[in-house]
């Protein structure tokens, strides 16, 4: 009997320090949202589930943080909340290139929030059936960032990229020449996405890289 | 009125390329530049001039695929001591993609070329992938042009048809064969009666892509004129030569492009006309020769710098070559 007391306790008060550690990491940044005790309460709850999914407070917190810089109501919070849970636990369960590096790791969780699980798993699978050097992986990830960035839309950027990697054409040489080609896109008339459109016709064509980019200049 | 057509094909450019604006496919370029050439009339007198140059193309397509609305201008003004030119054109059209397989487009256009001529341009374009490495097209395009203030008696209606197939041999290695004709009735050369100049051609070039920052291109083309009347004539004020005679031209060409950095850029070219007048049997060899250099100081700033020497020797006229080069600046949007 004593000896369960003896282990109890301990789990009893490290338990109670945890949600207290908790709840003072999460005090500041619900502090002065004018939440009523069960909203806190609820965003408590959804807190302690990402816990229990393996997801960072510090990252949980960072979005709420962000709902909040961005005036974002409670509900849409919550919701913003959540889905950052959903994101990180099911990128989590993903077989993510070079996982091992933090850094590899969050331009993952970046991506996730452009592209879907799915087309995630299918570029991971593919790239890690090319033996993509980590390198390369990650200008992959850069050149999707950027041609987000520039306005090309993701089911055009995600399709190409994937076909560049699917046909062995996603050297570091082909990544550079797409953003090169991208960048002076107004010395060529060509929109972005054009670019991008083009690229992903002729890879569905059968076309090499070479001569879609000599095309594109020439035509 | 020829002018107010001109003005209301700017006005119409312009209001299809801003409405382009809405849109992310919207292009402007403009530049100035100055220049010296070593023989502004291209002649045997060789009176060579510095000069100075304007210019700007925009362009703008609008509305979702697969009909597309597109309008377009491109101006070129050129300054120096001794004249003032300046070509302009107005363009509005159509461009079809029923699917990523084939490509239409039908575009009218007006051209005016201060003091030289006006024309008047309809183009229609059909190209098709027949197979995963080829591609065919069919062009028609159709010119009236009308001379203005007698500079030349270059006052035609022209209909000219081109077929071309285009294929890759290999990922590195292309061809572009085409076979071209055309009708060409001038009205003004003999007063009473037109005079007929037609053509056909064919052209092949091979290209070359051992890389990305590289293309080379090395074709042959020949071309026959045949003209419904066989007198030669040198066209006094200009001292221009009219080929109303029959002519075979044998034409080779050469481009080479290389990106020396993401900067910097080059392009070689040459091209030779081995021209053979045959009713009254003599030869002209026309050449050129040029490299371009093309710096980017960043993405919408670009130096452009052509040097291109040119000339040529004939039995009919006195021979002649030139040398310009420039320096320009674009801004690009």
């Amino acid at each position: 009997m004593m000896r369960k007391i003896g282990i109890t306790i301990p789990l009893i008060l490290l338990f109670i320090s945890s949600v207290n550690a908790t709840q003072a990491e999460l005090a500041p940044v619900l502090n002065g949202w004018g939440l009523s005790p069960s909203e806190t309460a609820v965003v408590e709850a959804i807190i302690k589930d990402g816990l229990e999914k393996k997801v960072e407070l510090k990252e949980m917190l960072d979005t709420l943080k962000e709902a909040k810089l961005k005036k974002y109501s409670f509900y849409d919070s919550s919701i913003e909340l959540m889905k950052k849970i959903k994101l990180v636990a099911e990128i989590g369960g993903l077989d993510i290139p070079f996982s091992s590096d933090a850094e590899m790791k969050k331009y993952a969780y970046y991506l996730g929030q452009m592209i879907n699980v799915s087309q995630m798993e299918t570029l991971f699978r593919e790239m890690k059936e090319k033996k993509m050097p980590k390198t390369q992986v990650k200008t992959v990830y850069e050149l999707m960032f950027f041609l987000n960035s520039k306005g090309v839309p993701v089911s055009e950027n995600y399709q190409t990229i994937y076909l560049m990697v699917k046909t062995g054409q996603a050297g570091q040489g082909d990544l550079d020449q797409v953003k090169n080609v991208v960048l002076k896109s107004a010395d060529i008339k060509k929109s972005p996405s054009e670019i991008i459109g083009l690229i992903k016709n002729g890879l569905l064509k059968g076309k090499s890289l070479k001569v879609i980019f000599y095309d594109m200049g020439k035509k | 009125m020829k002018r107010k057509v001109f003005y209301t094909g700017i006005l119409l450019g312009l209001f299809i390329g801003i409405n382009g604006l809405w849109g992310e496919s919207f292009f402007f370029k403009a530049g100035v530049g100055a220049g010296y050439d070593s023989n502004l009339f291209s002649d045997p007198d060789a009176i060579a001039g510095i000069l100075g140059m304007i210019n700007i193309q925009s362009e703008g397509v609008f509305g979702e695929e697969p009909l597309q609305f597109y309008g377009g201008l491109d101006i070129y003004g050129e300054l120096n001591q001794y004249y003032m030119s300046l070509d302009g054109k107005a363009a509005a059209g159509l461009i079809i993609k029923p699917n990523i397989y084939s490509f239409i487009k039908a575009i009218g256009a007006y051209q005016y070329y201060m003091n030289v001529f006006g024309a008047v341009n309809a183009l229609a374009e059909f190209k098709g992938d027949l197979t995963p490495g080829l591609t065919g097209g069919v062009t028609y395009e159709l010119r009236s042009q009308s001379s203005l203030s007698g500079a030349t008696n270059e006052t035609y209606i022209n209909h000219g048809v081109k077929v071309n197939a285009f294929m890759d041999i290999t990922d590195f290695l292309l061809a572009d064969i085409s076979v071209n004709g055309g009708l060409r009735t001038y009205t003004d050369v003999i007063p009473s009666a037109p005079l007929g100049n037609n053509m056909i051609g064919a052209t092949a070039a091979f290209i070359l892509v051992p890389d990305y920052n590289t293309d080379i291109k090395l074709g042959y083309m020949f071309s026959d004129y045949m003209s419904s009347r066989s007198g030669l004539t040198v066209f006094s004020t200009t001292n221009m030569l009219y080929t109303y005679n029959n002519a075979a031209v044998h034409t080779v060409f050469l481009e080479l492009n290389y990106d020396i950095s993401l900067e910097w850029s080059l392009t070689l070219m040459g091209r030779v006309d081995f021209i053979t007048l045959t009713d009254i049997a003599k030869s002209e060899t026309a050449y050129l020769a040029g490299v371009k250099t093309d710096i980017f100081i960043d993405p919408s700033v670009k130096l452009e710098i052509p040097l291109i020497f040119s000339g040529l020797t004939s039995e009919v006229i006195d021979n002649y070559n030139k040398l310009r080069v420039s320096f320009n600046i674009n801004f690009l949007l």
